[in-house]
């Protein structure tokens, strides 16, 4: 399949591309974006629906947690006997443990979300997630689509089968995430990659989300920008 | 919002059959009507459009259209709350059968300052108000205020109601019944020109006098009045759409013009940090990359709080459909185009009838 090939390529550069102007953007003012890629080929599948986290198909922080631990271990002693601890972590001869748990309980927060709400047409997604902002991709007719703000940058887009955010912030903080579906659509995989400059190696969380049919309720909540979550009764006579 | 206005024959019926008031004689109470024609706006008022995200933002078009009826329905409703007047009307066009009709022009509505310019002119050319008012945002809230009527500028509708009751004290009942009868003799002239003319006369000064009344059961004025209850069946759609527009566009309007305060605000601030941009967390702590993540966070969701704006100001009318008789009208196009089809409509109902 040379179309996907292709695909991957431009999407990967588009990443690289990003990823250069993100360490520019986070320490000083945002630059302007990559070009955008050209229009997408493929048929997407259909991420909408109502998704809440099964935790048995999902990873388990704690024993995640440690894989990661042990993982860097091994990769800092097999460094160590070929002295090059500068690829690994940002201050050579040592490991920061700060900057590891810190990394690791900030991933830990941020991938709980137990449920989503997906929408999406021909012209974009919408992922709202439990006390969080909603992620967000136009990617119209394009691969992937790319934004800038004061305090970052990001690019979303397909990647093949699989939806990706990738994030990037102020202070060497980069969030990835990625969506698929299963074959028969009942399950959605988010796996997320939260990255920091100060750790060498970023944690990558998978969680498992099964659909559900939401109950009616009766009060419609929004997370606004000043006052969190904000919840009004539903059917209220105007 | 589909929205139809269904009125049954028989009550359209009633109003062709129903005699015509003997207009010198009128008993109505006396409190003229206003009516209030959706405002102008001028271009140099535009604001640069703000960007919610590559290739989508708030356009200044919409954001002008809204003001446009925002502002004459806000004055409509403290015109109202005095109690001082009849029926409050805004209208997508001048109505030349007004008893008194205000035209306003926004020179200037930013988050902080607004400055219109109105005329407001009775039938029979009498100048109740033509100047500038202007005044800067206030943000105050009063429990006791109904919440449709609270404005940032309520010091420039407050001016302008003020000069409205200033010019409607001095006159004495036999004016305001001239100013009533005019109305309808005005409305009958830009119906059939040639049988109204010699009803009305006009000062040196150019105000309009009436000259001579018609016969108290004069076919033609009968008529005259069945066609504008027609009309106001229409202006009556049209209020209810330009209240419902009113009801929905406040919130986001209100929240829009505070967001603007905010903006100029931040923009200050932002500055000020990117001087002195220093982070009083360690680099890659957990309360370093909290902190990065809630301000790239609270950037997110100020684009989505854009969003929703702009989608509340992208509020398109939806076609009317009115039953007259036998025949069901379907009006489409924005409310002025549909109140000068309805107008046509009418024009033509009137020369079928008095074949």
């Amino acid at each position: 399949m040379p179309e996907f090939f292709a695909f991957s390529r431009a999407f990967s550069c588009a990443l690289a591309l990003l990823s250069a102007v993100l360490l520019t953007a986070c320490s000083s003012r945002p630059e302007p974006a990559p070009a955008e890629a050209p229009l997408r080929a493929a048929t997407q599948p259909d991420l909408s629906g109502h998704w809440e986290k099964n935790y048995q198909l999902s990873d388990d922080f704690n024993n995640r947690f440690s894989l990661y631990i042990a993982d860097i271990q091994r990769r800092f002693t097999a460094a160590q006997s070929r002295t090059e601890l500068q690829v690994l972590g940002a201050m050579p001869g040592s490991i920061s443990n700060d900057a590891i748990n810190g990394l690791a309980r900030f991933a830990e927060e941020l991938t709980r979300m137990p449920l989503l709400e997906v929408e999406q047409d021909a012209k974009g997604i919408k992922v709202e997630r439990e006390n969080d902002f909603t992620l967000r991709c136009n990617y119209k007719d394009r691969l992937y689509t790319s934004s800038t703000n004061a305090f970052g940058a990001d690019l979303c887009g397909w990647n093949e089968q699989r939806m990706l955010f990738q994030m990037s912030m102020g202070g060497g903080l980069g969030i990835t995430h990625q969506f698929s579906l299963s074959a028969d659509g009942s399950m959605l995989d988010l796996t997320t990659t939260v990255s920091s400059d100060a750790v060498a190696t970023p944690l990558i969380v998978r969680n498992v989300y099964q659909r559900y049919e939401p109950p009616e309720q009766d009060y419609n909540c929004i997370l606004t920008l000043t006052r969190s979550t904000v919840c009004s009764q539903r059917g209220t006579p105007k | 919002m589909k929205l139809a206005c269904v009125v049954a024959a028989a009550n359209l019926l009633l109003g062709l059959l129903c005699q015509p008031a003997a207009l010198a004689q009128q008993t109505a109470p006396l409190l003229p009507d206003i009516s209030i024609g959706i405002f102008e706006h001028e271009s140099g008022s535009l604001e640069p459009a703000v960007e919610i995200a590559p290739g989508d933002s708030i356009s200044p078009e919409a954001v002008r259209m809204t003001e446009t009826r925002y502002i004459p329905m806000l004055l409509r409703y403290r015109i109202e709350a005095t109690g001082h007047f009849g029926a409050v009307r805004v209208l997508p066009l001048l109505d030349n059968g007004a008893e008194v009709m205000i035209e306003g022009r926004i020179l200037e509505s930013s988050a902080t300052q607004l400055r219109l310019a109105l005329r407001a002119v009775d039938s029979t050319g009498r100048i109740w108000l033509e100047q500038e008012y202007a005044g800067s945002a206030i943000s105050s809230e009063s429990l006791n205020a109904e919440e449709l009527i609270q404005d940032d500028f309520n010091s420039v509708y407050s001016e302008i109601v003020r000069d409205l009751e200033a010019a409607l004290a001095p006159l004495d009942p036999a004016q305001r019944d001239e100013i009533r009868t005019l109305s309808l003799l005005r409305y009958g002239l830009g119906l059939v020109p040639q049988s109204f003319a010699d009803y009305i006369g006009e000062t040196p000064e150019g105000r309009m006098t009436v000259r001579r009344l018609p016969a108290r059961d004069d076919p033609l004025l009968t008529r005259i009045e069945a066609i504008r209850e027609r009309e106001y069946l229409f202006i009556d759609v049209v209020d209810a759409e330009y209240s419902r527009f009113y009801a929905d566009i406040k919130p986001v309007y209100d929240m829009w013009r505070e967001y603007r305060r905010e903006q100029a605000d931040t923009a200050i601030s932002r500055t000020e940090r990117e001087a002195t941009e220093t982070s009083q967390f360690a680099r890659g702590s957990y309360y370093a990359l909290q902190e990065n993540y809630n301000n790239y966070r609270w950037a997110k969701l100020q684009e989505l709080y854009l969003d929703e704006l702009s989608e509340g100001f992208a509020n398109e009318t939806e076609p009317t459909e009115i039953e007259l008789s036998d025949s069901l009208y379907r009006l489409t196009g924005t409310l002025e185009q549909q109140y000068r089809e309805w107008r046509t409509i009418l024009t033509e109902l009137y020369l079928l009838e008095t074949r």
